[in-house]
């Protein structure tokens, strides 16, 4: 590279030299030469500026096939959802509202059943869908202050709730709808004034209870995979019952979850010995949750 | 104590007819009316968090976002027109300079009123100061917009500052107290020759902010194109031509708003016969250069075929709100407006293209909403908005009545507040005090 920035300064201090009319035909190839290796040098800068403003490389992230782990972050954590077992019976969907105390309104992860289009049989193909907790999340790009981010140590995208001021920006930048705004809405049941309404949501492990104007009501709100389920190491039990709602709760056993970085863990094997599909591909989102069909 | 203005006789009413008077103030009492309906709604929206609109997870901008891109949209066209006066001299454009950059200076105040009460927690709207996340483009706007007030505070300042101190001096009372402030301490010149020298300072001032301003403004409103145009989730969004329609829209609305002012707010007369038309004929351009690009936007975009893209173009021109888009956006919008502009142009009376100026000004209304709302009420996936039964997820929204009726007093205010302040300050040179 600085031997490349020496040619660019050589080339633009002798291409200034030569008088019109004087110059030979050599001189000319060899002055374009110079110039050449000029623009290259500035290409090879903007490649850099490119990589810059662009989230996603040109080429596959590393991490993108799955047989390769990521070595910078300790844990990837991830999902592989199996639709053939999937009936749709939305267990994971009440799982996840019970754990979590979501609002009216807010659904950490949905039963879509005409997502990818159902199969000329007419079978319909159900799909659950939690956030992707996406390797290059648009999401967090668009955060004006920077309150959701995706977690250094295990990839999880949260949301800082005293910091998001409601803009809502994330919401239009989610390609697959993972992302809510909470209304302030109440179910009857845990309406104000009833016992029920004091009972924290341990999300986050921050035990906030439900008061008008306080956060996360006038935040956006998303899946976690139960992050505080997590131990102090950041790792889920699946024995100890410290696992996802959704994953856990799941009738069909359609919802794997678990560490793509560990080749050992059951969501690594099921993409290695199953094919494996991912939603919108090519906006280069590189998300966490796959689909086998 | 707003209306106190309208009664008073001014400079340009002396050659206002009766009739004209007693119209403008019917639309201010009206105005009023308006501001004290939609006020209330709007604290009472402030206090009561955004559930009490008809906002969701699936269309989770509405109205608020519409007017806040409108606004920006309005105050970035108002401030590059005045560039036309300042940067590129165009002399014959003079007069309406220090409206021009008023209009840009309340146009924006107006617009970041409509997005902070968008916000969920409106109180934290200081965190987009103190924790700026760079990669996002609101980010990046929020600085462009704080320069940009800046320098429109200043390039009133300079436009204004001989005549306020000369106000200052002239004034009784406590309207002496408020323009010796305004003037920051600035005296008038004395001397024809110090006031030539004062004047080419002026000038030379105005040119320098100008030319900073350019690029601002363009990343002001362009930027807020920039906004939309990054999302990558929204086909309709997604597109490089955003910036560029959203600067060509608001040079159209901005003049179009420049030209409503002048014919019906701050007339005056013998200069308008020139003004008016040349001004109407370049906000004309500039809609019908909009229109160009609005057309390859649908070319591209229905020729391209991607569902969600196309799907998004059916709903603006058939769907439950079609008529935003064929008869405020195109008929009243554009249609109009170019032939009250070219029809027997030589004989255009000001009314006439004052009218032009409004339509168009109410047609880039709707442009705005068909940008914010239709894009978004297509679900990213697809049976997302019927997959929990709740109405914050449906796909189709229609604002409520808080939406509605705080909009319209916000907008009223702001037009109530700023006539009452370009009653009381010079907007026109060497404007005598009265």
């Amino acid at each position: 590279m600085a031997k490349l920035v020496q040619i660019e300064k050589k080339a633009r201090h002798s291409a200034a030299e030569p008088e019109i009319g004087t110059m030979t035909r050599r001189d000319l190839l060899t002055h374009l030469t110079k110039i050449g290796a000029a623009s290259l040098a500035a290409a090879m800068g903007g490649d850099a500026v490119m990589e810059m403003l662009s989230q996603t490389p040109a080429v596959a992230a590393p991490g993108a096939d799955p047989a390769e782990p990521l070595i910078k972050r300790k844990y990837r954590y991830g999902m592989v959802i199996d639709t053939r077992r999937c009936v749709g019976c939305k267990a994971c969907v009440v799982a996840c509202k019970a754990e979590n105390k979501t609002p009216p309104g807010v659904a950490y992860t949905v039963v879509l059943d005409g997502a990818l289009g159902n199969r000329p049989d007419d079978k319909p193909l159900f799909m659950t869908k939690p956030c992707f907790h996406c390797e290059n999340p648009p999401c967090v790009d668009v955060c004006p202050v920077g309150a959701t981010f995706k977690r250094s140590q295990d990839g999880i995208v949260v949301v800082d709730y005293d910091r998001c001021i409601g803009c809502r920006y994330c919401i239009t930048g989610c390609p697959y709808g993972a992302r809510y705004f909470d209304f302030g809405e109440n179910y009857p049941a845990v309406a104000e004034g009833t016992p029920y309404a004091g009972v924290p949501s341990p999300e986050y492990n921050q035990f906030r209870t439900r008061a008008e104007g306080k956060s996360p009501i006038g935040n956006v709100r998303k899946c976690t995979f139960c992050v505080h389920l997590q131990d102090a190491e950041g790792r889920y039990n699946k024995a100890e019952g410290r696992w996802p709602a959704c994953a856990k709760t799941c009738t069909g056993h359609a919802i794997h979850f678990g560490d793509f970085n560990d080749p050992e863990s059951e969501v690594s094997r099921l993409l290695r010995e199953r094919q494996a599909i991912r939603l919108k591909e090519e906006l280069g989102t590189n998300p966490n949750v796959y689909y086998l069909l | 104590m707003i209306y106190t203005g309208a009664s008073n006789p001014s400079m340009a009413t002396e050659e206002r007819d009766d009739r004209a008077q007693r119209a403008l103030r019917t639309v201010l009492w009206l105005l009023g009316a308006l501001a004290a309906v939609g006020l209330p709604a709007l604290f009472y929206r402030l206090y009561a968090g955004l559930g009490v609109t008809h906002l969701g997870s699936v269309v989770p901008w509405g109205v608020w976002v519409a007017f806040y891109i409108y606004f920006i949209g309005l105050s970035a066209g108002s401030f590059l027109l005045s560039t036309l006066i300042f940067v590129f001299k165009n002399e014959k454009l003079e007069p309406v300079g220090r409206l021009a950059v008023f209009q840009a200076f309340a146009c924006l105040l107006t617009g970041l009123a409509f997005i902070l009460i968008d916000l969920g927690h409106w109180t934290r709207f200081y965190h987009v100061i103190i924790y700026p996340q760079w990669r996002s483009v609101l980010a990046w706007e929020i600085w462009f917009y704080n320069i940009y007030i800046v320098i429109l505070l200043a390039e009133m300042w300079f436009l204004m500052r001989c005549d306020l101190s000369r106000w200052a001096t002239e004034a009784r009372g406590w309207a002496k107290r408020i323009y010796r402030p305004l003037s920051l301490g600035f005296y008038c010149p004395k001397t024809p020759e110090e006031e030539r020298a004062c004047d080419q300072q002026t000038r030379r001032w105005l040119k320098i902010l100008g030319i900073i301003g350019i690029p601002i403004a363009l990343g002001v409103h362009g930027g807020t194109g920039a906004i939309f145009a990054v999302v990558k989730a929204r086909p309709a969004w997604y597109s490089p031509i955003f910036p560029l329609v959203f600067i060509i829209s608001a040079l159209a609305s901005g003049g179009g708003l420049l030209l409503f002012l002048r014919a019906f707010v701050l007339p005056q007369p013998d200069k308008d016969r020139e003004i008016l038309p040349m001004l109407a004929k370049l906000t004309a351009g500039f809609l019908v250069f909009d229109l160009v690009l609005l057309g390859l936007e649908f070319l591209v975009g229905l020729y391209g075929g991607i569902p969600d893209h196309v799907e998004s173009y059916y709903l603006i021109a058939s769907g439950p709100f079609w008529w935003v888009f064929w008869i405020q956006q195109l008929l009243f919008g554009a249609a109009v407006p170019l032939i009250l502009i070219y029809w027997r142009a030589a004989t255009a009376s000001a009314m006439r293209l004052g009218l032009a100026g409004l339509l168009i000004v109410l047609g880039v209304f709707g442009v705005r909403l068909n940008i914010v709302i239709p894009a978004l009420a297509i679900p990213v996936l697809r049976g997302f908005d019927m997959a929990i039964d709740s109405a914050r997820l449906a796909s189709l929204y229609v604002p409520n009545w808080v939406e509605w009726l705080s909009s319209l007093g916000l907008v009223a205010a702001v037009a109530l507040l700023a006539y009452a302040a370009m009653r009381r300050l010079p907007m026109n040179e060497h404007q005598p005090y009265r």
